[in-house]
């Protein structure tokens, strides 16, 4: 019986052991490509020090509303202080709470890259609390 | 947690700045950060008051090289 290049059908030993070596290069084959993602992408997540994507966008976003509404809070206090409607007295002790912040802001930025477990760390939110607090003392209740 | 910072944000900077912060809390929700994107807020993260003020002096029509400009540039160091 001649072989047609189906297992099924070979009778002889020899044809046997060509299909026995075939199925376990195939067999080889299949574990390789089941493992590789297994034993590479895992390594990488961990050297990139991604999380899951969304927890990764929450950090940002969060990140980004705290950025965006202190950097927002603080113009809007500096475009009173330029139009003369609110005293130039604090604008120091403002920008010094603001500076402050942006330099906390920065850092909690290039852990949330990497990793991070809080979305947006304790100190950067008392921070952003202390520009705020500031620019409404500053302001003294005439928003 | 990150809810509760949201809501106090808003109190706190009023409601006209409510709907920028809500669309920053609610942008691509689920997709991943790009680089632009953490590049873009650090940024911002890395704008120091007095160059803030200096924005917002010419945003007021105020050169920042004048005297007054100057005077309110000295006010935005930072320094108590």
């Amino acid at each position: 019986m001649r072989s047609n290049g189906s297992c099924a059908n070979s009778a002889l030993g020899v044809e046997n052991g060509r299909c026995m070596k075939r199925y376990r290069n195939l067999l080889s084959l299949s574990l390789l490509l089941l493992l590789l993602p297994l034993s590479v992408v895992p390594p990488l997540l961990v050297i990139g020090g991604c999380k899951t994507p969304s927890a990764q966008r929450t950090s940002y976003n969060t990140l980004a509303t705290v950025e965006a509404s202190t950097l927002a809070a603080y113009s809007a206090y500096l475009d009173l202080v330029i139009a003369g409607k609110v005293p130039t007295n604090d604008v120091p002790r403002v920008t010094k709470n603001f500076n402050s912040f942006q330099q906390l802001m920065t850092s909690a930025i290039t852990l949330a890259q990497f990793n991070v477990t809080n979305a947006a760390p304790p100190d950067v939110i008392a921070a952003s609390q202390g520009v705020l607090g500031s620019i409404a003392s500053a302001k003294g209740g005439a928003r | 947690m990150t809810w509760a910072i949201v809501i106090q944000l808003i109190a706190q900077v009023g409601l006209p700045l409510a709907n920028t912060i809500l669309q920053k809390w609610f942008s691509n929700p689920g997709a991943s950060v790009t680089g632009d994107e953490w590049k873009a807020l650090m940024a911002e993260a890395s704008k120091s008051g007095q160059e803030l003020m200096a924005a917002r002096l010419q945003a007021a029509g105020i050169d920042p090289a004048s005297e007054q400009g100057k005077a309110f540039l000295a006010l935005s160091v930072g320094v108590t």
